[in-house]
């Protein structure tokens, strides 16, 4: 009888171990290797469904129909990993906008995703009309054939004496690293001020030559939300961060609109090589930028300026860009206005709407000029801005998007990180890899955006994407290569 | 026979409910992700219930 007791007690026990040896087991995944798949058909532990909900078109069965631009989703991992592979099986509706792009949020203060592409209809479209080399990720297509393989292109591009003007050569997802060198550049003695208030996170280019690197930020901070609002100024050189300086809250954690004094943050960084350098201020939307003073005499803002609407209110503001596509909104109705773009005027006429055009150029070199009546606008567009000409240099490569004419800008070559999807009877399958030790994990969730720019679910287009299936191959640090590490072997 | 099995059954899932929830405890869904404990809780009632069936049913 006691023998018969102690079998079972050994038979539950043993089970019971097992199961908390093979959870423990999936959780610490030892060899550092994990598949994760989701077919939508019944929720996923691992990988959420897509949101918001507005996006997408609720009812389509096993598949998630996505509507609306752009919809997120998260990878719920037990433990970190430091790379993922992810395949993406998907549709879409013949007349959609022609982009998809996915990406990994790498940033949660300005809620930067890291984007690559899923497909490029254009680029689809170029590789069957142009010579097209695909050589493992990396796509040259060029007008005329001239180069037999990507490294012949890479050498020629490489040459100071190219005879691949820079301006032929659009790129995709590809960063290439040329160096960059304004020839005739002096460095100034002057000091240059820009008295426009920016808010929250932005970033410029600029120029320095036998000269000190050196910026001094005036502060001041809202208190409208109660997250701390310490702001970080990163300095980039050929990609690499060289420098970062870091101000702190200014101790208000309350979200009492009692704005703070202005503070100063001074960057200064000596002895740099000439070149191109980009400096990134990462604050939230509580910081306002009331000044710049720097000795540097080339600044081009990149991509969005967010000009704060001041108590003493600043009037007729000019702004340079050569963005082709713009697009501007306001969050306050005394910043309604009429902006002037060239000779074109765009009514903002509500708060909250996002007022968009497009903008012809007679040439790639010449720049648009922006009137604001007044500030308090968001301004937004595929290119570099500047508050004056004299300011503005562009030390960036075009970029392929949906509104480069690639016939007027006399494009030759592109240059891509791009693969043209796999078919599988009316589906396509995609591989696409992501770093996940630079991606922002909150609550074991890593975050995902699916980016279709131009999808709109409001609109009365009926264009949409169907996602069947995802699977994310995770890989990392095993538990062997941890304990060598820990053990310091 | 079934008493034992009873018996030893209630002690394993109660040592299963207090080691899930001491993990879920320090590791968040490294249980739930894999097992429903609410299903292991109503095993363990029924189980239970069916040990105090049987003591009424020799009490009487």
């Amino acid at each position: 009888m006691k023998k018969n007791i102690i079998k079972i007690r050994i038979i539950f026990w043993t089970i019971l171990v097992i199961i908390v040896f093979a959870l423990f087991w999936f959780a610490v995944v030892p060899i550092g290797r994990v598949s994760y798949l989701t077919d939508f058909c019944k929720s996923s532990e691992f990988i959420g469904v897509l949101t918001p909900t507005e996006r997408l078109d609720g009812d389509s069965g096993c598949v998630q129909k996505i509507i609306g631009d752009p919809v997120y989703f998260s990878l719920r991992t037990p433990r970190t990993f430091d790379k993922a592979t992810m395949e993406i099986k998907y549709r879409t509706s013949e007349n959609y906008p022609g982009v998809i792009e996915i990406g990994n949020l790498v940033d949660n203060i300005v809620w930067r995703y890291d984007l690559g592409p899923i497909e490029n209809e254009a680029i689809n479209k170029l590789s069957l009309v142009w010579d097209a080399i695909q050589e493992e990720e990396i796509m040259l297509l060029q007008r005329d054939k001239k180069y037999n393989n990507i490294q012949d292109f890479l050498d020629e591009i490489e040459k100071e004496d190219s005879e691949i003007n820079i301006d032929e050569l659009l790129l995709y997802n590809y960063d290439l690293q040329k160096e960059y060198i304004l020839k005739d550049y002096v460095s100034s003695e002057e000091n240059n001020s820009i008295v426009i208030p920016l808010r929250g996170s932005y970033q410029f280019y600029t120029y320095i030559k036998d000269e000190d690197l050196k910026f001094d930020f005036s502060i001041i901070d809202l208190n409208q939300n109660r997250d701390k609002d310490s702001i970080e100024v990163l300095v980039f050189y050929e990609d690499q961060v060289i420098e970062s300086v870091e101000l702190e809250d200014d101790g208000n954690n309350k979200d009492d609109s009692v704005m703070s004094l202005e503070r100063n943050l001074n960057l200064n960084s000596v002895n740099l090589p000439e070149g191109v350098y980009k400096i990134e201020i990462k604050a939230n939307n509580d910081i306002i930028t009331t000044n710049i003073e720097t000795k540097q005499s080339k600044l081009s803002f990149m991509n969005k300026l967010w000009i704060y609407n001041n108590d003493d209110d600043i009037e007729n503001i000019d702004l340079y860009t050569n963005s082709n596509h713009l697009q501007f909104n306001t969050a306050s109705p005394e910043s309604l206005q009429t902006v002037t773009v060239n000779d074109k005027d765009i009514a903002i006429e509500e708060t909250y709407s996002q007022y968009a055009v497009n903008v012809l150029r007679a040439s790639s070199t010449e720049l648009s000029k922006i009137y604001l009546e007044r500030d308090g606008i968001i301004v937004s567009g595929n290119g570099l801005f500047s508050f004056n000409e004299e300011n503005y240099f562009n030390p960036v490569i075009k970029k392929f998007d949906s509104n480069v004419d690639i016939n007027n800008e006399n494009i030759n070559f592109v240059l891509a990180d791009y693969k043209i999807p796999d078919v599988e009877g009316e589906w396509r399958i995609v591989t696409q890899e992501f770093n996940l030790k630079d991606s922002y994990r909150e609550f074991y969730k890593y975050g995902f955006i699916i980016s279709v720019p131009g999808l709109d679910s409001e609109d009365d287009i009926n264009d949409w994407v169907e996602i069947d299936k995802i699977i994310f191959n995770l890989e990392g640090r095993g538990l062997f290569e941890k304990l060598k590490e820990i053990l310091g072997f | 026979m079934k008493k034992i099995f009873l018996k030893e059954l209630f002690y394993v899932l109660t040592g299963a409910l207090v080691i899930f929830g001491l993990m879920e405890l320090f590791w968040d869904r490294v249980v739930l992700t894999y097992i429903n404990i609410n299903w292991v809780l109503i095993l363990w009632l029924v189980v239970a219930i069916f040990i105090l069936l049987q003591k009424y049913e020799i009490n009487e």
